[in-house]
């Protein structure tokens, strides 16, 4: 190898005299006159390289954050960036651009994607990646455009390429486990390719704008990082006061945003299937999500993971205080995030014995940074999370042991390993997150295979009800909260680690863990493999091997810090004379302020479908009531009636199993009695199909045969009709054509408003007159303390005044409404906490089936009564 | 009557025949009944139709006579693509600077018993700041409505408390 390379920052600097200088630099201007690569930079005196062939395809990566490269106080202004690079030039790809390749080996089995899979670009305006240079390396000039995407695919390719060795991990463990295990890590992954953004609606179409992730290393955002499924993109902003700071410089973050890429992978590992050895891959056409808008639990579940994979790529035994972001979040708005308790930055009380562990619900809205403050985050919240997780991958590294070879019995610690069991210890976490993540993410509905293969067994489902309506499942009916997520990844340790890789780390143990974090949420692991329509069919009927499955139950003397709540201890707060200022739900109906809610929604990606022939925010008055035409947000403010911390707090809106469908021309109904709001007298139905919850999810709209399905889902709102002297509830559809509104189909809410002659056959009459808009119809409420509302808990506390969008449920009100027009809005609430929300008694504290969530049952039912406002 | 009479009678018939045909034609078909439509192409081997997957068969019956016993309910219009970019602009207002709205796949959606083309798209929209976001949404393929969106995007905003919020109005409180 022939190399000049005499950039060798300060230490190098100061070894020189003056005169040496002298007698150098003009030896440097000769040689970097005949060398196609320069470095300049601050503390890089010069830099030439001749590349005899062993500088291909490599450049100088700087590997840490600037803050532990120059120290706590350096930047974020003007960083340079040329100052913290490595000695060594590394690889960076060998492709002659900047893309990445993606392979995974499965049990020695290499599978190479065909194309690149990773791009690293400046921002969305470029779409070429820079070819490497003509001496066929990618050193470019720090702090260059060029220099940050060589970086950045640098750090995403390391991610994920480490990523796969994970996975293969994962997968080989998974596969190799007895045939009785049920797996969720499908065995055909390398054939549907899965393993990366690869899902497609049929083969040869792609789902995704492109099927490899692209990194913008410098994109347009300001004060913002993000990960988006739909390109899958990266993007790493900056902040306009100061220039020359970029989210790119801190790989910290790199790992975070991908992080949340190798989530979305992980949620949709079973959503390509395959059914046989000839048979073809089929892909289900959505994709699964964790996390919605604004804050709720599998946001902050999200978060927690992606904070975790920084951890698991930067961990530095030497560096036991180091945080996340220490130079992107910490030196710029003082916000990075710890790891571990063992930091000094969290508040006196918090410390890795039991009591002290960084538990839910106490620390949701804990900042570090500034405890005295509360803050509905999914970032703070999900700092829980990534405790966990650590807390977890320390306690593997301390008792979990290996065979130090094949034949002689010996063990030894995982912890005298070289990277003091890091490597094994995180395998072991990334495979439980795997496999949990692609059991919750599953839209085909099964949760398992036959073997080797998806099995087709014609409507069985084993988790998110069914395949047609798996996305509502995931996102909104039964969605992943810290109660969901830690029952499965509960259920997944107790399997792989504690049943095969580290029997040391048993099943007490890893209650006790999680209940330190206030996770053990749940009696059972729900592990005996029911359907989710009948407990009589079950695992073992479509993959013999399965039968017999035993429903493990968590030990109860674990259980000291998880504590559960009844759901009858929930309620609408009301105004009385001990509080006389309590408001049962909050209005907003100011048009500017619903306008930038609805371009907020829109720009964070959430599309609220507008009535705009009959409903829009020019008719709002805010007179903080509704008010015909109006668009509006909905704060319904709970009260926690118990002695307890409630929280998680879900509460939904969406289409229910809640009425009687009596005739099916017109789908027109009477709401069930669920509670004694609604009475037989008033037109309530207490028989027929209220007695049992719908096994499928149909909405009430008109089908092929122009009936309307008697065993479909109602609206959460129907209307009071009023007859003589009497009057009842009844469907809106009912009240449109009988109160003397006489409106046809098009001045209804949820009509196409593309043009009158356009036909809509998903249109439903029976929200004609109000609705929660599709996409807006649930809010989430992170805790609410004892004997207060979640006003109280959290708004008055933060004195902020302020709601976040999760807490906003958004209804739509049609101009044409009679005012006086009473109605009524049943609501469902439940909440991560709850005794008796999840489990069935009546079935040995089995959790219910899917199809039982159709119902009230696993919920308490919030009406929500308000009259149309003149 | 003459020959003459006759011939106008049967030329006002035939007029007349043509004005109720072409009018009934631009008629809209009611709400949830459907609209006449040329057969679709079948093919038994890729199980699709006119050319496109279809997607939510029930898995107990065979899925051939399902493919032919199955009425799709709208047509494909490329009115779909305008529709959609209109309902977007309703919710984002004047923040939305620029809508690129990219099909990647076509197919038959069977849900809630309702067969409907749809499409799939990926949304991309760029705000005043040039800021862009992107998601992916299932459109009806006639009239562009919304049926599912889906892959939004994860932010990580540099502080936390920069999330866009909503303010409590005083009144509540007498704030």
């Amino acid at each position: 190898m022939k190399m000049v390379r005499q950039w060798m920052i300060k230490p190098f600097r100061n070894r020189l005299t003056k005169g040496g200088l002298l007698l150098i630099l003009p030896l440097l201007g000769i040689l970097s006159a005949c060398n196609p690569t320069e470095i300049t930079g601050k503390g890089v005196r010069g830099n030439v390289v001749t590349n005899d062939g062993s500088f291909d395809n490599k450049a100088y990566i700087y590997p840490d954050s600037p803050y532990y490269a120059g120290g706590p106080s350096y930047g974020p202004a003007n960083a340079n960036m040329g100052d913290f690079l490595d000695a060594k030039a590394k690889v960076v790809t060998n492709n002659t651009n900047l893309t990445g390749n993606c392979s995974m080996s499965f049990f020695g089995l290499n599978i190479t994607l065909q194309n690149a899979c990773i791009y690293s670009l400046r921002d969305s305006t470029a779409s070429i990646p820079t070819p490497r240079n003509p001496d066929r390396t990618f050193i470019f000039s720090p702090n260059s455009p060029e220099f940050y995407q060589t970086n950045a695919l640098y750090h995403i390719a390391k991610g994920t390429e480490r990523f796969f060795n994970y996975l293969t991990f994962a997968y080989e463990q998974v596969q190799i486990s007895p045939s009785f295990y049920p797996k969720s890590i499908p065995a055909y992954l390398r054939s549907t390719e899965m393993f990366w953004f690869k899902s497609m609606a049929s083969p040869d179409k792609k789902l995704f704008k492109t099927d490899y992730l692209t990194s913008y290393a410098q994109c347009e955002l300001d004060r913002n990082a993000s990960f988006s499924p739909a390109g899958p993109t990266l993007c790493f902003g900056g902040i306009t006061e100061l220039p020359g700071f970029f989210f790119i410089q801190d790989p910290d973050i790199v790992y975070h945003e991908l992080g949340h890429a190798l989530v979305s992978v992980m949620m949709n590992l079973r959503n390509g299937s395959k059914s046989g050895s000839f048979a073809a891959n089929e892909f289900h056409p959505l994709r699964s999500n964790l996390g919605s808008y604004g804050y709720d639990e599998a946001g902050s579940i999200n978060e927690g993971i992606a904070d975790y994979y920084s951890y698991v790529m930067t961990f530095d035994v030497t560096k036991p205080e180091r945080r996340i972001g220490e130079f992107a979040l910490g030196r710029t708005v003082a916000q990075a995030r710890a790891y571990s308790e063992e930091h000094p930055m969290h508040i006196p009380g918090v410390d890795e014995t039991s009591t002290g562990r960084l538990s839910y619900p106490q620390y949701v809205l804990y900042d570090p940074n500034d405890p005295d403050s509360l803050t509905e985050d999914v970032h703070y919240s999900g700092q829980i999370m990534t405790h966990y997780l650590v807390a977890l991958t320390k306690t593997l590294k301390s008792q979990c042991r290996i065979s130090d070879d094949a034949y002689s019995g010996n063990q030894r610690r995982i912890s005298d390993e070289a990277d003091g069991g890091h490597q094994l210890a995180t395998s072991y976490v990334m495979l439980t997150l795997a496999e949990t993540l692609s059991e919750l993410g599953d839209l085909n509905a099964k949760g398992i295979d036959s073997g080797s293969f998806s099995y087709t067994t014609p409507n069985v489902y084993f988790n998110n009800l069914d395949k047609d309506n798996s996305y509502m499942w995931t996102q909104v009916v039964n969605q992943v909260t810290y109660r969901r997520f830690s029952q499965v990844f509960g259920k997944n340790i107790y399997k792989f680690i504690s049943g095969r890789l580290c029997t040391d780390f048993d099943k007490n143990e890893s209650e006790k863990l999680m209940d330190d974090y206030g996770f053990l949420l749940f009696r059972t692991y729900n592990d005996n493999g029911n359907s989710t329509t009948s407990r009589a069919v079950t695992f073992g009927s479509i993959n013999g091997s399965l039968a017999g499955q035993p429903l493990t139950t968590v030990a109860e003397d674990n259980r000291r810090k998880s504590v559960l709540v009844s759901k009858q201890l929930i309620e609408l707060a009301t105004r009385t004379d001990a509080n006389p200022t309590r408001v049962g739900f909050y209005i907003i109906d100011n048009a500017s302020d619903m306008k930038s809610l609805l371009e907020e929604l829109l720009f964070k990606g959430f599309t609220v479908p507008l009535s705009t022939n009959v409903s829009s925010t020019v008719y709002n008055n805010n007179n903080i009531k509704v008010s015909p035409g109006e668009v509006v947000a909905i704060i319904p403010n709970l009260l926690n009636n118990s002695n307890s911390v409630m929280a998680g707090v879900q509460l939904i809106a969406n289409d229910w199993d809640h009425v009687d469908v009596t005739d099916e021309a017109t789908g027109n109904f009477k709401p069930c009695v669920i509670d004694s709001a609604t009475t037989v007298d008033q037109g309530g139905e207490s028989g027929r199909t209220c007695t049992s919850s719908h096994k499928s999810y149909k909405r009430l709209l008109k089908n092929s045969l122009n009936k309307f399905p008697t065993d479909a889902v109602a609206p959460a709102c129907f209307v009071q009709l009023e007859e003589g002297n009497s009057s009842r509830w009844v469907s809106q559809n009912e009240f449109r054509k009988k109160q003397g509104l006489s409106l046809m189909d098009k001045d209804c809410l949820g009509f196409s408003t593309t043009g009158n002659s356009d036909p809509d056959f998903t249109f439903n009459p029976h929200e004609c007159l109000v609705r929660f808009l599709p996409g807006a119809s649930d809010a989430f409420f992170s805790k609410i303390d004892p004997q207060k509302t979640y006003h109280d808990t959290v708004i008055k506390e933060s004195k902020d005044s302020f709601f976040n969008t999760g807490n906003l449920m958004i209804m739509e009100v049609n101009k044409w409404i009679p005012p006086g027009t009473k109605f009524r809005c049943r609501m469902r609430a439940r909440f991560s906490n709850c005794s008796d929300c999840y489990t069935d008694a009546a079935n040995g504290n089995d959790d219910y089936m899917d199809h039982e969530l159709n119902g009230a049952k696993p919920f308490k039912v919030i009406n929500f009564d308000f009259d149309i406002n003149d | 009557m003459t020959r003459k009479t006759k011939l106008l009678i049967f030329n006002l018939i035939i007029v007349i025949g043509m004005i109720i045909y072409f009018r009934y034609k631009a008629q809209s078909p009611v709400s949830g009944t459907l609209p006449a439509r040329n057969l679709p192409r079948i093919d038994p081997q890729t199980l699709t139709i006119d050319g496109k997957k279809v997607l939510g068969l029930p898995p107990a019956k065979d899925a051939v006579t399902q493919l032919k016993d199955l009425k799709i309910a709208n047509k494909v219009s490329p009115q779909w693509k305008p529709n959609l970019e209109k309902s977007l602009k309703a919710q984002g207002g004047e923040s939305v600077k620029e809508i690129n709205i990219r099909k990647v796949d076509s197919f038959v959606w069977n849900h809630d018993g309702v067969a409907l083309f749809v499409e799939s798209v990926v949304v991309t929209l760029k705000n005043q700041k040039n800021e862009e976001t992107s998601f992916k949404a299932l459109v009806d393929a006639q009239n562009g409505k919304i049926l599912k969106n889906w892959d939004q995007p994860i932010y990580d905003p540099l502080h936390p408390k920069d999330n866009f919020k909503v303010k409590i109005d005083p009144r509540y409180h007498n704030e």
